[in-house]
């Protein structure tokens, strides 16, 4: 009986060929999987996580100039779990936001263990602020809009509206406060009330925990808390930010305090068909806006 | 003349046979013969998974990292397996013409049974390398009563 070894060189070639192609196929099949379903591939010591737009919670599809709470939770807490990442430098170029969004993701900040540099570009404002004043040091242009410690709950109401094309809003409630903020009626003194008071304790919320984070007192934010914006440059004399500047100065931060070379990797989002498709819609002159009907800390 | 009346015409010549020495594998060839393998598996297999490892933070390991070693070690085993399984040796056994006797579809696969990448298998990584060493023999060959060869011909 022939060995096997004694086959044809022919023969072994084809052998060879279709042998090392099933392999290469596996190989290249298994890195296009690892590559798609992989939390990426860090290859730096600093995690830039950007915060842009307005901030919103939920897990939803979040059309372009909004920000999901969820994806910098994930992002925070990929840089945590990441050993590789030593620090962290929060890109922050937003609004504000969803008051419970911001506190989630002011709270995520404070907890990480490793030192996280918040950067205020353009605007961080409000919310975005809230988030800012959480990390262990904040940066911020001397023109970047900050500060606006305040919170905001308007809404149009279309009561007036409603009667003059000689429509009805049918109030059907159990409990008088149940449709308090509905926009098919004006509010009645004792809504408009209510809804203050709730605002105010938001307010409240909000520098608490501003205070706190800045080691200052709630006596010394009130001054600069009526929701005024403050440039960098007034926001740095009221103790708000630690220094003027931008990423770089938050790579020295962190290069002094960890005593390493920074070497910046910057988290990044796939976008998903639905979310290209919003972003589409979004352009297109004739769509709905999408704005969050929730108190808003901006 | 067609092959057959060539074969029946050097029938009636009686010229003597093909002599073959087969004899154990040395260390040195084998090595040669694997590194051969390993450098073969590099180029026209693990490119894509390269740039996963490449890409990698040295010293970290990932779950991406741990798939990608995982695939490779997968490889690897299927490499030697099939090859040795097929044709009775691997495109660099060929090379420095060693054969693998011995080898079924089942003692194929236990013989590469330290590609697996799972406990307690991977051990079998560095207790191989040390037996071989000292005896000249894969601890996984004499369990699976196969051996490597050199053939002279």
């Amino acid at each position: 009986m022939k060995r096997k070894s004694e086959l044809g060189l022919g023969k072994k070639i084809v052998v060879s060929v279709f042998v090392l192609a099933g392999l290469a196929v596996v190989a290249s099949v298994s890195a296009a999987v690892i590559m798609l379903f992989g939390s990426g591939f860090t290859t730096g010591n600093v995690a830039l996580i950007p915060l842009e737009g307005v901030i919103v919670s939920g897990t939803g599809v979040v059309p372009s100039g909004f920000v999901s709470s969820d994806t910098v939770l994930k992002d925070l807490q990929r840089a945590e779990d990441d050993a590789g990442v030593e620090g962290v430098v929060l890109l922050i170029n937003s609004p504000g936001g969803s008051a419970v969004a911001s506190d989630e993701i002011a709270e995520k900040v404070a907890s990480l263990e490793k030192p996280v540099v918040a950067v205020i570009r353009e605007v961080g404002a409000s919310g975005a602020y809230w988030v800012a004043s959480s990390a262990d040091h904040v940066i911020a242009n001397r023109m970047s809009i900050t500060g606006s410690l305040g919170v905001l709950g308007s809404y149009v109401s279309f009561g007036r509206f409603l009667r003059e094309w000689n429509l009805t809003y049918n109030r059907l409630v159990a409990g008088e406060m149940k449709d308090v903020g509905t926009p098919f009626r004006e509010p009645t003194p004792e809504e408009q009330a209510f809804l203050e008071e709730r605002l105010e304790m938001i307010h409240e919320f909000f520098l608490s925990a501003v205070a706190e984070n800045r080691n200052l007192t709630v006596a010394e934010l009130r001054p600069i808390a009526d929701g005024r914006f403050l440039l960098g440059s007034e926001a740095l004399a009221a103790g708000l930010v630690d220094e003027l500047g931008g990423k770089e100065e938050a790579l020295s931060w962190l290069e002094e305090r960890l005593g390493i070379t920074a070497e910046p990797v910057l988290y990044e989002h796939k976008r998903s068909l639905l979310e290209v498709l919003s972003t589409l819609e979004e352009k297109n002159p004739f769509g709905l806006a999408v704005r969050p009907a929730v108190p808003m800390a901006r | 003349m067609n092959q057959s009346e060539v074969d029946r015409v050097l029938a009636q010549l009686n010229l003597p046979g093909r002599r073959v020495v087969v004899r154990p594998a040395g260390r040195v060839r084998r090595l040669l013969a694997f590194l051969a393998d390993v450098f073969i598996i590099d180029l026209f297999v693990l490119g894509p998974l390269d740039v996963i490892v490449r890409s990698m933070r040295p010293g970290v390991v990932t779950q991406e990292l741990y798939a990608a070693f995982t695939t490779i070690m997968f490889v690897f085993l299927g490499y030697f397996w099939l090859f040795e399984y097929l044709l009775g040796q691997t495109p660099g056994q060929l090379l420095f013409r060693l054969e693998t006797r011995g080898v079924t579809f089942w003692r194929g696969l236990v013989r590469q049974l330290l590609f697996l990448p799972l406990m307690p298998f991977p051990l079998l990584l560095f207790i191989e390398p040390l037996f071989f060493l000292v005896s000249g023999e894969r601890v996984l060959a004499r369990w699976t009563g196969t051996e490597t060869v050199e053939v002279l011909s």
